[in-house]
């Protein structure tokens, strides 16, 4: 099933083959979820150049309408599809602070009777702490 | 080329509005600013000649700047912008009153902190609902609405209260966003911002770049004021002009703050309307009700936050095997 997520991720993918004012289009390109931006602006550019009196495309997710691509957008956009980079955009992702949710996390010893337990600040599958008892070997983890 | 042709944002170069905004224009501000007292007959080294400014040369030199020093100077700003990029979220965490160690406790760290724990608990007193029973509705509308401003403004726990306002500001929405579904707001935002919707992300962005520019820019003009306040030190009454970046800075760290405020309430609703679309990004099953949510959420926080595995009775979502479609029909027909 087709969700609005994967119609505005293809938005956001193919972001600068698209001119969002456009509303003719001569054909329509069906897209599949996973298709790569550039592999889109190959074949957009093969499409313009065998139609040439075509004034756009619409792009299309299994009967979505995703937007309108046009010759000129694609010839601008070179081989890139994505939406126009923005240095420092990137800082948008994350935000600047730090967490305050840090809890401890305990591990217990597996060993029946035994009750050895001890707390990390992170899980980590290759330091995984032993029980103070060798022969009981490494703890695990408490949910 | 005159000076006002030369400012223009340069998008072609990849740069685009955000990087203008928050890198660019501070800083050709703030050499704007300098190269015209220098051209005014400031020098930090000797009195300027005849004891006084000459803004009436200052503006003649920048009138009659040839292409290639316009050049030269868009390169030099760019430069710099480029070059201060990567210290932005360092930036941010220096006004947010995240200090070194020995500058911190000369700067007065503790009394700051000691001051916004004042106002937080201030507003706490407002907040707070002494006598329910005997409660009238201006009261509570008194009370509803300080205790708005005390979640937007402060983190809840006193330990997470910060020396800074604009510390505070983002404390606070690192501390609530999304928690209400048991997500971790700091781990979660890298994986929820790639799946927002088109509107949601527009509007979070606007006031995460309007954030950083006022960020930027309170500290760019504070240095500024400084460097002002060298070329201005053997200038009699001129000095005073150095106060302008420092103003301009204080005022530039006031809408630092209330763009926090901003980015804060577009963070929550972004975590309110889109948490959904992350399960489903992660192909995880969308939990039954509010409870189960919370607990998948938190599992999730854990995870990325320090590491912690998901339970192993977690499921992801079947594979879905796409239906053939009906053809819609175009004008020109459907290729592939």
């Amino acid at each position: 099933m087709i969700v609005d997520t994967d119609v505005n991720r293809a938005r956001g993918l193919y972001g600068r083959l698209i001119d969002t004012a456009a509303t003719r289009f001569g054909a329509a390109l069906d897209l599949d979820p996973d298709d790569r931006a550039d592999e889109v602006s190959r074949r957009l550019a093969e499409l313009f150049e065998g139609r040439p009196g075509i004034e756009g495309v619409m792009l299309r997710l299994k009967g979505r309408d995703v937007g309108v691509a046009t010759p000129q957008r694609v010839g601008a956009a070179e081989g890139f599809a994505g939406p126009a980079p923005e240095w420092g955009a990137g800082d948008r992702a994350g935000l600047p602070g730090r967490s305050g949710r840090y809890r401890p996390v305990w591990f217990d010893c597996a060993a029946p009777g035994c009750g050895a337990a001890e707390a990390r600040s992170f899980y980590d599958e290759r330091a995984v702490p032993a029980c103070p008892d060798e022969a009981h070997g490494p703890m695990e983890l408490r949910r | 080329m005159s000076l006002a042709s030369a400012v223009r944002p340069p998008s072609e170069l990849g740069g685009g509005r955000r990087f203008f905004a928050v890198g660019q224009l501070p800083v050709l501000a703030s050499a704007l600013f300098l190269l015209v007292l220098g051209w005014a007959g400031a020098r930090g080294w000797e009195r300027p000649p005849g004891g006084a400014l000459r803004f009436d040369e200052a503006w003649a030199t920048a009138g009659a700047l040839g292409v290639g020093e316009l050049v030269a100077l868009l390169i030099g700003v760019t430069l710099v912008a480029v070059l201060l990029q990567p210290f932005q979220l360092g930036l941010v965490r220096l006004l947010e009153g995240d200090w070194p160690r020995p500058f911190g406790v000369g700067l007065g760290a503790e009394r700051a902190t000691r001051r916004q724990l004042a106002r937080k608990r201030a507003l706490a007193a407002e907040a707070a609902l002494a006598d329910p029973g005997a409660l009238t509705e201006e009261r509570m509308q008194r009370a509803g609405r300080a205790g708005s401003e005390l979640r937007r403004r402060f983190p809840l726990p006193d330990h997470l209260v910060r020396p800074t306002a604009l510390g505070n500001a983002l404390a606070a929405l690192e501390d609530g966003a999304g928690r209400a579904y048991g997500f971790d707001a700091v781990a979660a935002w890298p994986r929820l911002y790639p799946v927002l919707g088109e509107e949601t992300r527009a509007v979070v962005d606007d006031r995460r770049d309007a954030l950083d520019a006022a960020a930027r820019m309170a500290a760019v003009f504070a240095v500024t004021g400084l460097a002002a306040a060298l070329l201005l030190a053997r200038s009699g009454w001129w000095l005073a002009l150095a106060l302008i970046p420092l103003a301009a800075a204080r005022l530039a760290y006031g809408g630092a703050v209330r763009a926090a405020w901003a980015y804060g309430e577009a963070v929550h609703v972004a975590f309110d309307l889109h948490r959904l679309d992350l399960l489903s990004a992660l192909c995880l099953e969308r939990p039954a009700g509010p409870l189960p949510e919370r607990v998948l959420n938190a599992q999730l926080s854990d995870l990325w936050r320090q590491g912690v595995p998901l339970d192993p009775a977690t499921r992801y979502t079947p594979e879905h095997t796409p239906e053939p479609d009906p053809d819609q029909g175009t004008a020109g027909g459907t290729t592939r």
